[in-house]
């Protein structure tokens, strides 16, 4: 039975040993080489424009577009899931590195309340994402905070740059159809006082630093937007507050064939809607 | 409470040190058992813990009546009553809604189905407690005395809810001899959990992540996502159920009540036959046991073989539940070894291999699919493979790599964890340090739990 014993506790404490060493190592090469987004702007956080929200925002605007034909200091940190926690710590990050810069936020990852632990991958990079993972598995078992995509995409972006990611698909006559029968929604966008108030703070964070915050609503497909029954209301009270520089891109007129499915948009219009961020 | 919760390790930290320190004291230990093994049930649902015991007495008690009666032909009616009871009651809480509802379909007559929940584990402990009569009244066993011993064997946590199914003439035997502490087999016992939870937690649910949103949104993805989900799918379920039964037999070791092995590399078969020999093992030789040879075996002629295989085939299909799906699926395997039976020529290994593995996966389709209609649509769009868009291109990536593992583990380091050594050490290590790295951690249910 003590020799069972011995055995557990040496191969436990081996595991936590090991997991240390491979966390470090992993995180050392990655943090040095990967060309990811998030990895790049931990290496250089100095830009001129970030633009921050969910895979809405990624797609939305187009990053190698921006830098290499309009010749614009940009850096898409946007990503899958991101919720308002994360972006908030990703503003108050930049806030304490880059003054006299403009943050775009697309606005339906502040409504995002799904808990997306992913960023617990850059917890040793920010000691704003750090705070927010306090006290969590992730800061006893390192190994952890590599438990998620954006250490594969890390992984992946070893030899090459997402700068110059694009979505080429287009909305498939499937998607389409299906969107057509769908029932009207009325929860997304629904909690606009939380919004405003998500909104404000943004605001007030970045006016402190002397960064402009710009806050934009990525395209939705038509068919879509029309079931989103909160969607004239979210509008009108922003709107009338006048107090954010708010931009609806559903007033672009994208075509059919400017989205990828019914809540992104893909190559085709995102040059478009950069250039019209650009312009702002 | 599943073995892949924080729940169970409480449980299993209060009950370890009990367990040793009876460890002297046989009849102790078997109480310990069966009241943990109770609480452990009561944590699923406590309401099924009196049916659990009804179930456990009554196949007590048949086992002696059957043992005592000296008339072949009282024998044979008590033999049938419990039969009757046994599968009558497994009957009206598994399959009553779905017979009403099927004749309700043919008849156009309307009788009312009933609000009736699925006492979890029923199908397996059901088929124990069976088993012991079946084996008594064939005079394989005789009826122990020992009724503590006896619902321990039923009640075994391990393998109370998904098995595997085990004997009485296996299990009795350890429950009512007195079990050593073996320190190397303990060790065996807790390296075969860490590969059970590697497959569970690491393998399995990571494929759940891609599978169930692509089964739950079929027209919203693309053909070749749904062709990578039929395809994960296998290892899924592979990995799911096996994964389960690693940790069981691992648990067993530990406590010295050693199960049977319920898994072989089923997707290395070479035909059909073979892979019913490595997958799910205790139902599939519990189906040719009590229902297959019964029936007539292959001792009636050529004919009569191959009905007797697809009967007993079909009604596999339908032990995993009430659905047309589980019948077509048990159906078509009846169908795959009928098939074999008639060509005689043998295949090359590798395309064996390959042809066994790409029928198993189109018919999981059935087993995972939640109509029959969602099926027929799966295999419609997977031949067509119009669009190939792929939206979770890192997801599919780590799921080749993580099958790419498992299958280095099922070719390389065959049962691995039987040795105490070096080796299982540094991949212990290896599989931990994965669970780490890629593990869900979402507390998923295990697949088979629903059966």
């Amino acid at each position: 039975m003590s020799l069972f014993i011995k055995r557990l506790c040496i191969l436990l404490a081996l595991a936590m040993i090991v997991q240390v060493g491979v966390y470090f190592a992993f995180k050392t090469l990655l943090d040095h080489r990967s060309q990811f987004r998030l990895s790049r702007y931990f290496r250089q956080p100095r830009h001129q424009h970030y633009i921050l929200g969910n895979s809405r925002a990624v797609n939305a605007v187009n990053e190698q577009y921006a830098t290499q034909s309009k010749h614009t200091d940009l850096i898409n940190l946007g990503f899958n899931g991101m919720n308002y926690q994360t972006i908030s710590a990703l503003i108050s990050d930049i806030n304490t590195k880059q003054t006299n810069a403009t943050l775009f936020i697309e606005i339906t990852g502040l409504l995002e309340e799904k808990q997306d632990d992913s960023y617990a991958y850059y917890m040793g990079n920010s000691p704003f994402l750090r705070e927010q993972y306090k006290n969590t598995k992730y800061a006893y078992l390192h190994l952890m905070r590599l438990n998620n995509e954006i250490f594969l995409r890390n992984i992946y972006y070893l030899k090459k740059s997402d700068a110059d990611w694009i979505n080429k698909y287009t909305i498939s006559e499937n998607i389409i159809e299906e969107t057509r029968k769908l029932a009207p929604n009325d929860t997304t966008m629904a909690n606009r006082p939380l919004l405003i108030k998500r909104m404000r703070n943004i605001v007030e964070n970045c006016n402190q630093y002397n960064n402009k915050a710009i806050f934009f609503l990525a395209p939705y497909y038509p068919e879509y937007l029309k079931k989103l029954s909160q969607y004239p209301p979210l509008i009108d009270t922003i709107q009338q507050l006048h107090v954010f520089d708010f931009h609806d891109l559903n007033t672009l007129k994208i075509p059919t064939t400017g989205f990828s499915d019914r809540i992104h948009t893909n190559i085709s219009s995102s040059l478009q809607i950069t250039e019209y961020l650009l312009r702002l | 409470m599943i073995f892949n919760s924080i729940n169970f390790l409480y449980f299993i930290l209060c009950f370890f040190p009990l367990y040793f320190l009876l460890s002297r004291q046989l009849r102790l230990q078997n109480y310990l058992i069966l009241v943990a093994s109770l609480f452990f049930y009561a944590c699923w649902d406590y309401r099924f813990l009196a049916l659990l015991l009804a179930n456990v007495c009554m196949d007590y008690y048949f086992g002696i009546a059957i043992y005592n009666a000296r008339d072949p032909k009282i024998k044979k009616r008590i033999l049938t009553v419990a039969v009757i009871m046994n599968i009558g009651i497994l009957f009206f809480f598994k399959y009553y809604n779905f017979f009403i509802q099927s004749f309700n379909e043919l008849t156009h007559i309307h009788l009312n189905s009933l609000n009736i929940l699925l006492p979890i584990g029923i199908s397996f402990y059901t088929f124990h407690s069976l088993s012991y009569t079946i084996d008594i009244y064939n005079d394989k066993l005789a009826p122990t005395k020992d009724f503590v011993a006896y619902a321990s064997f039923v009640t075994f946590f391990p393998q109370l809810v998904a098995g595997p199914i085990s004997r009485a003439k296996d299990m009795l035997p350890k429950l009512t001899s007195e079990r050593k502490i073996d320190a190397d087999r303990m060790t065996s016992g807790l390296s075969q959990i860490t590969f059970g939870f590697f497959k569970k937690m690491v393998v399995a649910d990571t494929i759940a992540t891609f599978v169930d949103p692509v089964y739950n949104n079929l027209h919203m993805v693309s053909d070749l996502s749904i062709l990578l989900a039929v395809i994960f799918y296998s290892f899924q379920i592979y990995c799911d159920f096996s994964g389960y039964t690693d940790i069981a037999l691992g648990l067993g070791k530990i406590f010295g009540i050693e199960l049977k092995v319920n898994f072989n590399r089923p997707y290395f078969s070479k035909n059909f036959s073979e892979f019913w020999e490595r997958w799910h093992i205790s139902l599939s030789s519990w189906l040719r046991d009590y229902l297959y040879i019964p029936l007539g075996g292959n001792r009636k002629g050529t004919g009569r073989t191959y009905l007797n295989l697809f009967i007993t085939m079909l009604l596999g299909g339908l032990w995993h539940g009430a659905s047309y799906n589980f019948i077509i699926w048990g159906a078509l395997h009846g169908t795959y070894l009928i098939i074999q039976r008639l060509l005689k020529f043998k295949l090359p290994g590798l395309l064996a291999i390959c042809i066994t593995f790409g029928l198993t996966t189109l018919t999981w389709i059935f087993f995972r699919a939640q109509t029959l209609h969602d099926a027929m649509y799966i295999l419609q769009r997977i031949f067509m493979l119009h669009n190939k868009q792929l939206t979770s291109v890192f997801t599919v990536m780590k799921l080749f790599y993580l099958t790419g593992i498992l299958l280095a583990m099922d070719l390389l380091f065959v049962n691995y964890f039987d040795k105490v050594d070096r080796k299982a050490v540094i991949i212990n290590v290896l599989l931990l340090v994965h669970i780490l790295l890629f593990s869900t951690f979402a507390g998923n249910s295990f697949i088979y739990f629903q059966f």
